[in-house]
């Protein structure tokens, strides 16, 4: 048994015993991975091996090897060595999370990536760039200036941390909230599952034909595979940012401020929140400048082009006046701007220099909840006798109490505990989530079963089981085995809907025979069908309530069968939006069952907006996964398996949905009837514009075609101006419409995919957006619908000449689906985890397409 | 169970290391994690290191002795720390607890060792430098052979300038850095013919000697501590003889170490004193040519694009690392060029180059890269180390295409272009008032 280091935590649940592989074995094994990477590159001796004991949280704990790799492809046979030695393997980075989630805790192999550290391509004409693993997010920052592109993501430890680490940490930053956070940004890769098959990961843009296995990779903290290699979306740098900085005398003020601004649909780059606390002791050991009077300062940034930015800047000012902030200093060098941010990057280190130690906490609660959440945390402080900083993410709701203590200090350190438990559970009573973007690692492995219920902790476990079934890849992070978790919450109270549907399942389930389920779904005919002989029927069409619109929190909970037009409707009225609804009479339930795209948004599709979903799986369990919150997730993103599963995991029964301000303006321009060859050539420069529009559709009838564009926001006019010019060059002429002319096109698209399902001749799929022109050229066909931001293809009518590019079609009677066959396998698994005796309808795989397996 | 240090010893450096949260925020800092991209070669794993020590969790020294030893203590990670951790006293206690148990890890190479007792006469070094600038065809003594390419060529003549202004500003004394003396001389002249320049009276101090820094990071504590001593002793004479305003030096890595004094004498409370006295005095020569209102001296650059490798010391423990940067950005006509990971020690480490040459080399091959990034037609240095350093490495990377030039020649010949340029307008102003005459 080894011997425990100084500094190890009790944790309830975590007395784990490591591999303790007899020494001969040990050695043996040391052997086989010296002669697969190279001595040098194999540590086992104990003392050095304490260099890889701890990472940032602050807890000791020994592996029993650490082998460095140099070459992605070394982590396969690595993992495949290891594995069949039974011993753990915990991946690692720059080692600066704070969740434990490097830690050895039950010894292992800590698998050293931080030398894989080459951007392998930027790719300037699809916004995406290659990279291994070990890179710093601030060195890939540093690669990306020089094309005017950046990395959304960009946490607080972006000057160390890896790019590997913060998509296995679904890291955030103060930026979130106009970009989101890392799961955003993550459109593929390459990874190793525990056997040790490299895999690449299926894309997340809106053409995936798998479930979204990448979703779920990102945010598992190592527990379900190693990233070998990452695909990332990068974006135009916005040309001018305007930095503020407010102060108030009253913290509810401050937040009161934050209100005003996302109810004037103004949405910041920036808007970051210091208590008093903090700016006292910023103020004491950084010097940065910030009033000391203060009860609370807000650092703002709006981006965009220089005209809009600067009208959103005096928009924001106007408020903060409103409001009543006692003072706002606005930098207009970059001298000033570093000078304004200073407090705000200091305070990690000064609440540092407080105390020997700070315990970062991060907790999310709905953003309305957030001056609450602080008086709370406070309260907590006062009553331990503790000193605690609160620095908040306040346009997501994301607050992070830094508790200062001594670790020598045996009884500071137990108030400090006592005072984490207590935040946690305030923030779980508010509907928040225990972690916002550092992760559960082993830190709050205690914690999710007060977040989680009976069901939800089963199936996450069941899910690291289906993948990882010898519990080897980062052995007791993130999520726990069920017996482990010492007290559940109570089941989730199930909504009207899964209560009707989970009593269906349950029936199927006594007679063993499948089911069918039917929206009003337009999509069905290309959907997996139900087994023939399914004799229990759910219909969740009626089920159209729009439970709640959260105007303060932005998000809308809805019933599946709402339609979207609806939806659209109802938020209009409000001022708001869903980006990708189309205001059609389809169900929203349908939609993202069938991940269905929109050309009016260029992200990555639902799951850029799903933030909860509860659903009943094909065991009759009602589950509820993510947050009313935009750093939605702990433990696993199950929700992403959700989006575009096709009722293959189970039936959707409530969805919470992400909103934002509907666009100040919003005009859709039309070039019609021109040679495809030139509308590539403007969707080429469009998508590298640094004021690219909302969104393109292509539709091609042969060798020519329409282009739409949709330009809306603060920024239309500039965007506007690039489309002219654009087309200018190119002898083209542009018609601007309002809004009502996208609608049109809804439906003009929508029928046309009605008829080519109906005729059984339509195929869906899609490729690099910049390949999109390559496709063409091979054939799409007589008639084809093309996404040049997404590079999604649908085509309507005809044949297409080319076969590379399609995951789903049908074509005469039936649907067929292309499934990667490197996927085939672990997907099967997800499966048997969701819907054990296959009630639920399953990919249909023509024969012949997977017989590469 | 603390092992064998003295207990308050390790007691107070537990105290220290108590303040690392390993954070991490110091592993982009550290040159040697950034060549190696192991722990165990980071501040943070160094520091993990001899806390295992000070616990009593370790049971042989090979480990902390492979992670003491790499370190360039070029000490950037104290500019990077948050939490302001003093990294310098846990490695010193680290080494020094190697030290007391023999460990011969830092005995130093014997070039190292050579390189050391030079230091100590600079005539001799300043004749042996001479004699391989001379005989490049002949071979060096095969310790030294490699190191050849450190050695900087022939110096440029430095450019006559207009004579000096009174001396208004006050008297300052001149630190003489050994190497300087010995292999820059030039540097030595431009730098005070600067400061005559910008009205200081430049005295050099009588019985000065080495600074002792790179004797006291080779562990010759006692060496170290007695060079100390007699520099403190004669620059209080002299300070006391000219009523000097401050001590000036051009070598960052000596200046630090000046200002480190009662540090390192801490154990003598009286000397440490004394020395605490004269630390407030020390300054680079770049803070003494700007003013108020700006540079105190005019300079006219010649189109060139100027790369600037900070001395570490100057930046991280004297804290004057921005006055180089403001007057490079203040020379008319040349630009300064600055690039990501221009804060990274280039792997000279006072004799640490002699000692560890292939990681210093790595290190230094990691700089160059850096550096050619912004394409410099010169690279400035301020420390005689880094200079020998950056000189090895221009000669590796001749793809780089940039000349290496202690700071002060360089703005030496900015200031003469500057005058020249003045006095010609000048000339040519009274031409035209003459010609416009009736």
């Amino acid at each position: 048994m080894r011997k425990p280091l100084w500094g190890a935590l009790e944790r309830p649940g975590l007395d784990i015993q490591g591999p303790n592989l007899a020494p001969d074995a040990l050695e043996q094994l040391r052997q086989r991975l010296v002669a697969a990477v190279g001595a040098h590159r194999v540590w086992s001796d104990a003392e050095k091996l304490l260099a890889y004991s701890y990472d940032a949280t602050g807890e000791r704990h020994l592996p029993d090897l650490v082998v460095f790799v140099d070459r992605p492809e070394e982590i396969g046979t690595v993992v495949q060595v290891l594995g069949a030695a039974g011993m753990p393997i915990i991946g690692r980075g720059a080692g600066t999370n704070l969740s434990g989630g490097t830690m050895p805790i039950a010894g292992g192999a800590v698998l050293a990536l931080a030398r894989l550290n080459r951007v392998r391509e930027v790719d300037v004409e699809n916004l995406r760039a290659v990279v291994e693993p070990g890179v710093v997010n601030a060195d890939f920052q540093e690669v990306l200036a020089p094309y005017h592109l950046f990395f959304a993501p960009d946490p607080g430890s972006h000057r160390i941390s890896t790019l590997g680490g913060n998509v296995s940490e679904n890291a955030g930053g103060p930026h979130c909230v106009k970009y989101g956070v890392t799961t955003n940004h993550v459109l593929g890769g390459l990874c190793y599952l525990v056997d040790g098959k490299p895999r690449r990961l299926p894309t997340t843009r809106d053409w995936r034909g798998s479930l979204d296995v990448t979703g779920l990779l990102t945010g598992s903290e190592g527990t379900l595979g190693l990233l070998a290699e990452l695909e990332l979306q990068v974006l135009p740098k916005p040309p001018r940012v305007e930095t503020l900085l407010a102060a108030f005398d009253d913290l509810d003020r401050a937040t009161e401020a934050v209100s005003a601004i996302i109810r004037a649909r103004i949405v910041p780059s920036t808007l970051e929140l210091l208590d008093r606390v903090s700016i006292e002791t910023v103020e004491r050991f950084a010097h940065a400048g910030y009033p000391k009077d203060a009860e609370a300062v807000l650092l703002i940034e709006v981006d965009g082009s220089p005209e809009a930015a600067e009208e959103e800047r005096r928009r924001v000012e106007a408020l903060l006046a409103e409001v009543g902030a006692i003072s706002v200093a606005r930098a207009t060098t970059p001298t000033e701007v570093e000078r304004l941010w200073k407090g705000r990057r200091s305070a990690y280190g000064a609440a540092a220099q407080v105390s020997s130690h700070i315990w970062v906490q991060d907790v999310t609660v709905p953003r309305p909840l957030l001056p609450a959440m602080m008086r709370e945390v406070n309260q907590i402080g006062r009553r331990y006798g503790l000193t605690i900083l609160i620095i908040a993410h306040a346009g997501d709701g994301n607050l992070h109490p830094n508790i200062t203590y001594d670790p020598a200090d045996p009884d500071e350190v137990a108030r400090m505990h006592a005072a984490d438990r207590e935040i946690i559970e305030a923030c779980v009573r508010m509907g928040g989530s225990i972690t916002g973007e550092h992760g559960v690692g082993i830190d709050k492995l205690e914690h999710l079963a007060l977040m989680y219920g009976p069901d939800e902790l089963a199936v996450m476990w069941e899910i690291k089981a289906a993948w990882d079934p010898q519990n080897l890849l980062n052995p007791f992070k993130a999520v726990l085995p069920p017996e482990r978790h010492h007290r559940a919450r109570a089941r989730t109270e199930p909504s009207r809907a899964a209560r009707e549907v989970a009593e269906r399942i349950e029936a199927a389930l006594v007679s063993s025979k499948p089911v069918s389920v039917h929206g009003s779904e337009a999509r069905r005919l290309l959907a997996p069908p139900p087994a023939e002989d399914a004799p229990f029927g759910i219909r969740t069409g009626h089920w159209d309530a729009i439970v709640e619109v959260d105007e303060g929190n932005l998000t809308v909970t809805v019933e599946p069968g709402v339609t979207a037009r609806e939806l659209v409707e109802v938020l209009a009225a409000r001022g708001l939006e869903v980006p990708s609804l189309p205001h059609l009479a389809r169900t929203v339930g349908g939609l993202v069952a069938s991940n269905a795209r929109h050309w009016g948004y260029r992200g990555l599709g639902w799951r850029d907006h799903v933030v909860m979903a509860e659903w009943v799986d094909g065991r009759g369990r009602v589950v509820r996964f993510g947050r009313k919150t935009m750093k939605n997730v702990a433990g696993y993103d199950v929700t992403k398996l959700m989006i575009g599963s096709w009722g293959m995991l189970g039936v959707l029964t409530e969805l919470t949905l992400r909103l934002r301000p509907k666009p100040v303006a919003r005009r859709v321009g039309r070039i019609s009837g021109a040679p495809a060859s030139d509308l590539f050539t403007i969707t080429d420069g469009l998508r590298r514009s640094p004021m690219p529009p909302a969104g393109m559709l292509l539709h091609l009838e042969g060798t020519s075609g329409t282009l739409y564009v949709q330009v809306e926001g603060a920024d239309w006019e500039a965007a506007q101006r690039r489309v002219e010019a654009l087309a200018a060059e190119r002898g083209l002429l542009v018609g601007w419409e309002d809004e009502a002319l996208g609608h049109q096109l809804d439906e003009v698209h929508e029928a046309a995919v009605r008829r080519a399902l109906a005729e059984g001749s339509y195929w869906e799929g899609g490729g690099l957006p910049a390949n999109l022109r390559q496709y063409w050229s091979e054939g799409l066909g007589d008639e084809a619908w093309l996404f040049p931001f997404s590079g999604a293809i649908e085509v309507t009518r005809g044949t297409p000449a080319g076969a590379a590019w399609w995951v789903r079609r049908r074509i005469a009677e039936a649907p067929e689906w292309r499934r990667d066959p490197d996927w085939i396998e672990p997907e099967d698994r997800l499966f048997r985890v969701f819907d054990p005796h296959r009630l639920l309808p399953k990919p249909p795989a023509p024969d012949g397409l997977d017989s590469s397996r | 169970m603390a092992q064998e240090q003295p207990e308050g010893r390790w007691t107070a450096i537990l105290t220290e290391i108590n303040h690392c949260n390993k954070c991490g925020f110091c592993l982009p800092s550290c040159p040697t994690y950034r060549l190696t991209g192991q722990e165990l070669h980071s501040p943070r794993g160094r520091i993990a290191m001899v806390e295992a020590a000070a616990r009593g969790e370790l049971e042989q020294w090979s480990a902390l002795e492979e992670a003491l030893t790499y370190c360039v203590a070029c000490r950037n990670c104290e500019t990077a720390c948050p939490s302001g951790v003093h990294y310098a006293r846990i490695l010193e206690a680290g080494r020094e607890f190697l030290r007391a148990r023999h460990s011969r890890a830092f005995r130093g190479s014997f070039a190292a060792q050579q390189a050391l007792r030079l230091a100590k006469y600079p005539g001799r070094l300043r004749g042996l430098v001479r004699l391989a600038r001379r005989l490049t065809g002949v071979p060096l003594p095969g310790a030294w052979a490699r190191f050849r390419a450190m050695l900087p060529p022939e110096p440029r003549p430095l450019p006559a300038g207009p004579p000096p202004r009174a001396a208004r500003r006050g008297t300052l004394l001149w630190f003489d850095s050994c190497v300087m003396a010995a292999v820059f001389e030039e540097a030595n002249r431009a730098t005070q013919a600067l400061l005559n320049a910008a009205g200081w009276r430049v005295v050099t101090v009588p019985r000065q000697t080495c600074c002792g820094a790179i004797h006291l990071h080779s562990g010759e504590r006692a060496q170290a501590l007695a060079l100390a001593r007699q520099n403190v002793a004669a620059l209080e004479a002299a300070v006391a003889q000219y009523g000097a305003a401050g001590i000036v030096h051009n070598a960052g890595g000596c200046g630090a170490m000046l200002t480190e004094y009662p540090q390192v004498l801490a154990e003598d409370p009286a000397w440490a004193a004394r020395a605490q006295r004269l630390a407030g005095l020390v300054q680079d020569f770049t803070a003494l040519l700007w003013g108020e209102e700006g540079p105190l001296l005019p300079f006219q650059g010649n189109g060139e694009r100027v790369a600037l490798q900070n001395s570490c010391h100057l930046v991280n423990v004297a804290k004057a690392g921005q006055a180089p940067v403001r007057l490079l950005e203040s020379v008319e006509g040349d630009t300064y060029v600055p690039y990501y990971g221009q804060e990274i020690c280039c792997g000279s480490g006072g004799v640490y180059n002699l000692n560890h040459t292939d990681w210093a080399l790595g290190i230094l091959d990691q700089k160059m890269r850096a550096v050619a990034t912004v394409h410099p037609t010169r690279i400035v240095v301020n420390n005689p180390g880094c200079h020998l350093q950056m000189q090895w490495g221009a000669r590796r990377h001749p793809e780089v295409g940039a000349e290496v030039e202690h700071l002060a020649t360089y703005l030496w010949r900015s200031y003469v272009r500057a005058a020249a340029r003045a006095s010609s307008e000048a000339t040519a102003m009274e031409g035209t008032a003459a010609e416009g005459r009736p």
